[in-house]
């Protein structure tokens, strides 16, 4: 048993290094298909955080009266951040409301002046709220607009957004959907590739697979080294996949940062972070593939 | 050593490759096989290594009644009967050393075995000194004394040589002879299926005549007179 064993390795070892140029074009083509694969998995992670950082933009402002009575409003910011829909909630004092509008007018002259003729603050403190997901600013709106606040609240900037996050979820649900239609449709080109691959490389040697049955091989023995064969072209293909994708992401990485300038997406640490989840089901799955497409492949050159 | 009873094989309603063949060839025999092309020559070997099915009828080779054997009995059988073919069928990634330790290593023979036997059969083809060779770094006759090696590994008592020297040069053709009648020599019953009259004629042997399917002679010391 152990000598059949040693002996398949062996063989296996052998069909690999001793058919050089059909190994090279078939690790070739699967490090390929891999490549594309890995292009659609950066470009998914890329859209998804396109998404996440227009979603984040989004927020309730809600500016309150002048008049407003503190316990009120702290009562009002306590209920709030009880509701389960409310991700964050961010204070901001009259205090601070003036200092960020003079900072951001520092340089308007005219603005600053006006500013410091003016005996009282004339600016609302507001509470900016985000919602855990975009679908649930509905209710946090409904919240907001019950009668019983309407004595503190002066306005909130909302109404203003409900047509543009419409649109973004409506584009968040379509973008799902054909993401999804997409990776399954290169799911299917990649396996289709994976196989026709491997039924090539059984083709080429299906006189040898004649060969070792009238010698008097078992067919457990043909396939064995083939199926090991198989694995090898698979790691080999994953490992030159892995060695290509990671400097090819350090090249690229300064663009991605350019084109997020406010929050950068780090995709060098997507691709570590998620690194035995996007390798590890690539190999499972090509590994699944080779065998399928070779137990298939030979089957038809063992009758004989 | 091989008994046929009543043998047919037919391919399709109109295709009869073999017709009701019977015939005994006894242990330590040197049979030629002689007929034309599409004669049934080849069907009759092909029926005995079990790549094929008899239509009906009754095969038994040493005494095994492969007419209905089993797909996972064919590896056995095929290691107790050595094939020589035309074009030689052997493994081009492998050395001459590999391709001859291969038909024992795939039942399991220890390596240790393997080591010694191997050596041994490659002499007596006069092959040793191209142990680490490719086969296509061997000339036609040495590529067949590759496969005779291959074929004798398992020290079988039958030895089919399917035109063995077909592709061959007369000058090989009769070393390749020459190996096949030592091997007989040595007790193992040949097999030796040809179309090559000046091979037959000087012989002197056993010839079985083939035509359309049927035997039309079985001579003791025969000639080809097809």
């Amino acid at each position: 048993m152990i000598t059949s064993f040693n002996r398949i390795i062996r063989f296996s070892f052998q069909n690999f290094w001793r058919n050089a140029w059909l190994s090279f074009v078939t690790i070739s083509i699967l490090t390929l298909t891999l490549l594309s694969v890995n292009f659609f998995v950066a470009l998914n992670a890329l859209f998804d955080y396109s998404l996440l950082t227009i979603e984040e933009k989004v927020n309730i402002t809600v500016h309150f009266q002048q008049t407003a009575q503190e316990n009120n409003v702290k009562a009002f910011l306590a209920s709030l951040s009880a509701m389960p829909d409310v991700a964050s909630t961010e204070v901001r004092t009259k205090e601070e409301a003036l200092e960020k509008f003079r900072t951001t007018f520092k340089g308007d002259q005219h603005i600053q002046e006006s500013l410091q003729e003016l005996e009282n603050n004339p600016l609302p403190s507001s509470v900016i709220i985000r919602a855990k997901e975009i679908q649930r600013y509905d209710s946090i709106l409904a919240f907001i607009n019950d009668p019983r606040y309407q004595g503190i609240i002066e306005r909130q900037t909302f109404v203003d957004r409900t047509k543009f996050i419409e649109r973004l979820q409506e584009l968040k649900i379509n973008a799902r959907r054909i993401g999804a239609g997409v990776t399954i449709f290169f799911a299917l080109i990649a396996a289709l590739i994976v196989v026709n691959t491997i039924r090539m490389t059984i083709f080429t040697r299906r006189r040898e697979v004649g060969i070792m049955k009238l010698v008097g091989a078992t067919n457990r023995f043909i396939r064995a080294p083939l199926f090991l064969e198989g694995i090898w072209y698979s790691i080999a293909s994953v490992l030159l996949t892995i060695l290509i994708v990671f400097p090819l992401i350090s090249t690229f990485q300064p663009y991605l940062n350019h084109l997020f300038e406010n929050s950068p997406f780090d995709m060098l640490a997507y691709f570590s972070d998620n690194f035995g989840i996007i390798f590890g089901s690539q190999f499972a799955a090509i590994v699944l593939l080779n065998t399928l497409a070779s137990f298939i492949a030979i089957g038809r050159y063992l009758k004989v | 050593m091989i008994v046929l009873e009543g043998v047919t094989k037919q391919y399709h309603p109109d295709t009869i490759a073999l017709a009701d063949v019977s015939l005994t060839i006894e242990q330590g025999e040197f049979v030629f096989l002689v007929g034309m092309s599409g004669a049934g020559k080849s069907t009759l070997v092909r029926l005995l290594t079990a790549e094929e099915r008899a239509t009906s009828g009754t095969i038994s080779v040493g005494g095994w009644d492969i007419t209905r054997i089993a797909r996972r009995d064919v590896p056995l059988l095929r290691r107790q009967i050595g094939v020589v073919y035309q074009d030689f069928k052997l493994l081009e990634q492998k050395t001459v050393e590999e391709n001859v330790s291969f038909a024992l290593e795939v039942c399991g023979e220890p390596s240790k075995n393997v080591r010694t036997i191997v050596p041994q059969v490659l002499k007596i083809v006069g092959l040793e000194e191209k142990a680490h060779r490719y086969p296509r770094q061997l000339s036609g006759g040495e590529q067949q004394r590759v496969a005779i090696a291959r074929a004798l590994i398992h020290r079988p008592k039958l030895l089919i040589a399917d035109e063995p020297t077909g592709d061959l040069d007369t000058l090989t053709a009769q070393t390749i002879i020459d190996v096949l009648m030592r091997i007989n020599d040595l007790g193992t019953t040949l097999l030796f299926v040809t179309h090559n009259k000046d091979v037959v004629n000087t012989m002197k042997r056993r010839v079985i005549s083939m035509q359309e399917g049927r035997i039309i002679s079985d001579k003791l010391h025969g000639k080809y007179f097809i």
